[in-house]
């Protein structure tokens, strides 16, 4: 009975007193954020620091309020705040340029609806270009599941300098994507570069190609530069999946008398299946937005003949030009449909990846 | 362009201008003056996106600001819009083929040649002597491009271009097929792996003098000077399909300047554009900048820049016109192919009409 009374009592207290002030100030940071993204759009600057100044105010409010029963609160504002701003405005934005007729130069005006999206869906260019994007993903995911996997396998026996050899073959991936590039087409220039002249002067000029200007030769030379800037992360990744693996799970199934084929097959790979969901994941994403490495070293034309171009390259010179000396119309509405039709195909491919492949993770 | 400001600023001490730029200076130089903000004066593109600036409401009209009367009047066109004036000329650039005259007495090769023919046996004899007849880089193709409208150009004279960019006459008539298919028969000069080389190594090649010539604007020879200061370079013009017709240059605006309609300091801005579009600024510019001038009466002391300014023709550079702006587009994405046998020289020919039909409709769909 007392103890029914302490909880009637307690019940009859109420509740909190800064609820109200919570509901408050929760309705004015988000009526604030949103004259704050209405000002980003017509208006400029001071109006838009105006407007940021006092959604500062009404979040720092909400964060003051909240502080006691919700404390995280106010740790997930200013990231929330900046996420929503620099992240998933500019991703609804984009959506409303591509329904324009725009150059980038002033503000969209001419609207024309869903016709930059037919443009898109009937273009060669396109299409052409989303291949070699899907070329490249299952080139490097063949890539990386043999011999990044490999690569781990081997340095998860710990030899001899195993540390070394991790260093060193991590270490094309923290260069500069465009550093890389440079370098690769020095190595394949076709004048002034440094395998011809090594080629011609071993006496094999038989192998000497125009390596940045054949049409089977460069992309195949891409996927190969892009794996070698790559395959630091599948290696590194898969080697701590193995070494999640419980040993005595393997010594169990040895006593039982498989083999090491078995072993890998039935105990090792089935438990590296977080590894490889999120690997493919990655290297989807990464292999469709892949620019850096092309554009440095085939051009911003997917030359030759197009035969590398990707959905980036495509992008950038119908957003930006040719980036050579030569001036051409832009066409950035266009261009940031292109990356809408990208973003939605990314977002439904991945999402089947990792429903269909979380499938097939084993718990221990 | 920092002597030409000190130039300005003798006479004008009390205005300060700070001359800054960068690898993606129209890119960031957009961005700003989409959001509003951006610096008071800016080097502008050319037309047709000059107008488009000026539609959009980004540059302040100069019509009463600044003095035109020393202009010449392929610069008053170049700026002006609908009758307004929306940026300063500050100078030209003009394109043909520049050559080391050294080679060309070491091959023979007395005078410089004038039609297709004579340029055809000047390569000849330049292969004789082992080196590169012509430096050429098809794979972004910027030269492919500039090759293309110059011998191009020759063909169509002036009356012949304005018709193309009308849509009056057909870049697939046969005289202009020619001139790809002229280009595609000249491969066997190209250095090894053209289709391959960027426009950097061609320039190089060409510097370095294992190429004799190449196709190059009047901006080009300080970058050439840089990389061999020993160079003894010579230019000529297009040559001319044949004797009927005349070698001849293109010609596009180097430099505008703008100004800013929301600038912070409009009236210094435009006391600068002004001052550029005198014979006191077209010759700082000119002397300095090394542009080719666009002020009557402004005259450039290097001999090669005086011939290049006394061409037979003159054809404007076909992206500052546009229906013809996205030529160049087709050739960096498409233009290899002919090179490789992979397309007929009135394949590309259709592609680059095609660019042209579209421009064309797109103009229509507008008004």
């Amino acid at each position: 009975m007392a103890q029914q009374v302490i909880t009637a009592g307690s019940r009859r207290a109420g509740r909190p007193a800064e609820e109200p002030l919570v509901w408050l100030f929760g309705f004015l940071s988000v009526a604030s954020f949103l004259v704050l993204l209405v000002s980003v759009v017509i208006s400029g600057p001071p109006v838009t620091w105006i407007a940021t100044g006092i959604y500062a105010l009404c979040a720092t409010g909400l964060a003051v309020t909240t502080a006691r029963r919700w404390p995280f609160v106010t740790f997930l504002l200013p990231g929330l705040s900046f996420y929503l701003l620099f992240v998933v405005f500019p991703t609804i934005e984009a959506f409303r340029v591509s329904l324009y007729q725009w150059s980038g130069i002033g503000e969209p005006t001419d609207f024309i609806g869903l016709q930059n999206f037919k443009d898109v869906l009937t273009s060669h260019t396109f299409y052409n270009a989303a291949w070699h994007n899907l070329v490249l993903f299952a080139a490097i995911f063949i890539l990386q599941n043999t011999v990044g996997l490999a690569l781990a396998a081997l340095l998860h026996g710990r030899p001899r300098l195993h540390e070394v050899y991790r260093a060193a073959i991590f270490l094309p991936g923290i260069i500069s994507l465009v550093a890389t590039g440079l370098i690769w087409q020095v190595i394949f220039g076709s004048n002034i570069g440094l395998l011809t002249p090594l080629l011609q002067g071993l006496h094999l000029d038989f192998l000497v190609r125009d390596w940045l200007g054949d049409d089977f030769l460069t992309f195949w030379l891409l996927v190969l530069v892009q794996f070698w800037q790559w395959m630091g992360l599948p290696m590194i990744i898969y080697l701590a999946g193995l070494q999640n693996v419980s040993e005595e799970l393997l010594a169990a199934a040895r006593i039982d008398g498989a083999n090491e084929i078995q072993v890998f097959r039935h105990i090792t790979f089935p438990l590296l299946a977080p590894a490889f969901t999120v690997m493919t994941g990655l290297c989807f994403i990464v292999m469709f937005k892949v620019f850096d490495i092309p554009f440095v070293m085939a051009g911003n034309s997917g030359s030759p003949d197009g035969t590398t171009d990707v959905l980036s390259l495509v992008i950038y010179r119908d957003a930006f030009g040719l980036g050579t000396t030569v001036q051409t119309s832009l066409q950035q509405g266009y261009a940031v449909a292109i990356g809408v039709v990208m973003f939605v195909a990314i977002l439904a491919a991945t999402t089947v990846q990792l429903v269909f492949l979380r499938r097939r993770e084993v718990d221990l | 362009m920092t002597t030409v400001v000190a130039t300005f600023q003798e006479k004008y001490p009390n205005i300060t201008i700070n001359a800054t730029g960068s690898a993606q200076y129209q890119n960031q130089l957009q961005t700003a003056l989409n959001a509003g903000t951006g610096p008071d004066l800016f080097q502008t593109p050319s037309r047709p996106q000059l107008d488009v600036m000026a539609t959009a409401g980004q540059l302040l009209e100069l019509n009463q600001r600044v003095d035109q009367s020393a202009w010449t009047d392929v610069a008053k066109e170049a700026v002006t819009v609908k009758g307004k004036v929306w940026g300063v000329p500050g100078g030209k650039y003009t394109v043909g083929i520049a050559y080391h005259i050294d080679l060309f007495d070491k091959a023979g090769i007395t005078s410089e040649p004038k039609t297709w023919a004579e340029l055809t046996d000047a390569f000849t004899k330049l292969k004789a002597i082992n080196v590169i007849p012509y430096s050429i880089a098809a794979k972004d193709g910027s030269l492919t491009f500039f090759n293309y409208i110059g011998l191009a150009s020759s063909v169509l004279a002036l009356d012949g271009f304005d018709q193309v960019v009308l849509g009056k006459k057909k870049l697939t008539d046969p005289e202009l097929v020619a001139v790809i298919q002229q280009m595609v028969d000249w491969a066997k000069f190209y250095e090894p792996n053209f289709v391959g080389t960027v426009y950097q190594e061609s320039k190089a090649l060409f510097a370095t003098g294992k190429a004799a010539a190449m196709d190059a604007g009047s901006s080009d020879y300080n970058g050439y000077h840089q990389i061999n200061p020993n160079a003894k370079l010579g230019f000529m013009y297009w040559p001319a399909s044949d004797a009927q017709h005349k070698p001849c240059t293109n010609t596009g605006m180097e430099f505008i300047v703008g100004v800013n309609a929301k600038a912070k300091y409009p009236d210094q801005g435009t006391t600068f554009a002004g001052w550029l579009g005198t014979p006191a600024g077209g010759q700082a510019m000119t002397d300095n900048v090394k542009d080719l001038p666009v002020i009557n009466g402004v005259k450039s002391k290097d001999p090669l820049q005086q011939k290049m300014l006394d061409t037979p023709l003159d054809v404007p550079v076909w992206y500052e016109r546009f229906s013809t702006e996205n030529i160049g587009k087709v050739w960096t994405e498409q233009g290899q192919a002919p090179f490789e046998g992979k397309m007929k020289a009135a394949d590309l020919a259709t592609l680059l009409q095609k660019s042209i039909d579209d421009q064309l409709a797109l103009a229509a769909k507008q008004q």
